[in-house]
């Protein structure tokens, strides 16, 4: 519940200070930075990792046995 | 003499009057192509059950989402009314209206339906709700439909959800009930009709996958199935066209016609279509999709189906999960080996029984309308009631 409470506080606070259209703009490009896939910290969990790793490879040898 | 002709022609009209204010007349709401896809569904099974009522196509313009051309697609006739949120508040009281069947709750219902004098309105339609669709977060869905007169909902598994949200609700007349236009039980297609089809579908999903590597992926499968089975016709079945849809609850961020683009040539085999679902059933051999619910339509036209979730980047998407546990025991979700093979098996014959319902829901839903207009006691007398109207 404090946590709860705490973190829409947080947000609240960002999401009006990113509406301030002078002083806001450091917080909406780091938002912006945030939304960029390929920087999204899960990419890096070696499980997820792996999970990527092992379907391109499936696709990867059938292709090369279409091709054979 | 005059005068008996005069009373005769005033009892005439007055029985006719009578007749049409006794006769079924449902309207059947709808804003975008998932409600309309809906409500197409229901209309047909409503009609199927009972052809002289009258149903009506009403168009609920105030949260549209939808094309000319999915219009001219789904509901070429055009629909029957539009409605703005002034006009939709009207329709709720108008008494000569039997029901209102929605997949969606919009709002002139939801805050209707939270004022104790609309519910106890003697002469009112009574409120039905659907859910969109399966539902892959149903406490959602049932929490919106909690208000209603009566509810549908699926799989079986929802309904004890169903039940409790109705606890402390004021509406004093509830029914729940099973079911969804989109989930009758499977039709049987013969192996010798099966043969005779060759078609691989794909349907796609608009927010999911949600990342441009994990939908690549997915069409260099698809250019690689079609490369595998020259002789069949692999059709990637969009929801809408890349334009379209910018108003919708899900908006599509990466369209598969513009990846494609990058991937080169596509073999020739390999094609776009933005057919209905059902004009892509009456062809289809066989159909295979990620999160899309679209599973549903190809099991219930009982043709294989396979769902795969293992994709790139899969952990990123929420639906995944959801989509998961709602097909763990359905035989239905295959890795890539398989997909790849076109190895499918039979869905599971107690999956099916929770998640399809019989083909009687049309009587079923007259049943529950009809139930509802002879609800006890009738409180049109009320003061409040009587004001509601005026509001």
């Amino acid at each position: 519940m404090l946590q709860q409470l705490k973190s829409s506080l947080l947000k609240e606070k960002l999401r009006s200070l990113a509406n301030r259209k002078l002083i806001g703009w450091p917080v909406r490009s780091l938002h912006s930075i945030g939304q960029i896939e390929a920087l999204q910290p899960s990419h890096l969990k070696p499980n997820n990792f792996r999970h990527n790793r092992k379907q391109s490879r499936i696709l990867v040898e059938f292709e090369n046995d279409l091709e054979q | 003499m005059k005068n008996s002709n005069q009373l005769q022609l005033l009892n005439m009209r007055r029985r006719t009057a009578m007749k049409a204010i006794h006769k079924k007349r449902i309207v059947i709401l709808f804003s975008d192509d998932s409600t309309l896809i809906f409500a197409r569904r229901m209309q047909h099974v409503l009609q199927k059950s009972d052809p002289s009522c009258t149903i009506e196509m009403v168009w609920y313009a105030e949260e549209n989402a939808l094309s000319q051309r999915q219009m001219n697609l789904h509901l070429p006739q055009g629909p029957s009314r539009v409605l703005s949120f002034t006009g939709l508040e009207d329709i709720i009281q108008d008494p000569k209206i039997s029901a209102i069947v929605t997949s969606r709750i919009y709002r002139p219902i939801s805050l209707a339906l939270k004022e104790p004098a609309y519910l106890w309105l003697a002469k009112r339609p009574c409120i039905i709700g659907f859910l969109g669709g399966l539902d892959f977060f149903p406490e959602q869905g049932i929490a919106h439909r909690k208000n209603c007169d009566g509810v549908f909902l699926f799989p079986k598994s929802a309904m004890n959800d169903g039940k409790s949200s109705f606890e402390g609700t004021q509406n004093m007349w509830q029914r729940l009930d099973f079911g969804h236009p989109s989930v009758l039980v499977p039709e049987t297609v013969t192996p010798e009709d099966l043969s005779l089809r060759s078609d691989i579908y794909f349907f796609t999903q608009a927010i999911s996958p949600s990342t441009k590597r994990a939908r690549l992926h997915l069409l260099k499968i698809l250019i690689a199935l079609a490369k595998a089975n020259p002789a069949r016709n692999v059709f990637i079945k969009l929801r809408h066209l890349p334009n379209e849809n910018r108003t919708h609850l899900h908006v599509e961020k990466f369209d598969y016609p513009s990846l494609a683009k990058h991937l080169g040539p596509l073999p020739t085999n390999l094609r776009f279509t933005d057919k209905t679902m059902e004009q892509a059933l009456e062809t289809a051999s066989l159909g295979m999709t990620c999160t899309s619910t679209a599973a549903l339509d190809v099991v219930r036209a009982g043709l294989p189906c396979m769902i795969y979730l293992d994709y790139v980047d899969a952990y990123r998407d929420k639906l995944v999960e959801p989509m998961r546990r709602l097909f763990k025991a359905s035989n239905l979700v295959a890795p890539l080996e398989d997909i790849l093979a076109l190895k499918h098996q039979a869905p599971d014959t107690q999956w099916l029984e929770d998640m399809f319902c019989q083909r009687d829901l049309g009587n079923r839903t007259y049943a529950l309308i009809e139930e509802f207009q002879k609800r006890a006691p009738s409180n049109s007398t009320l003061s409040d009631v009587s004001a509601y109207g005026s509001k």
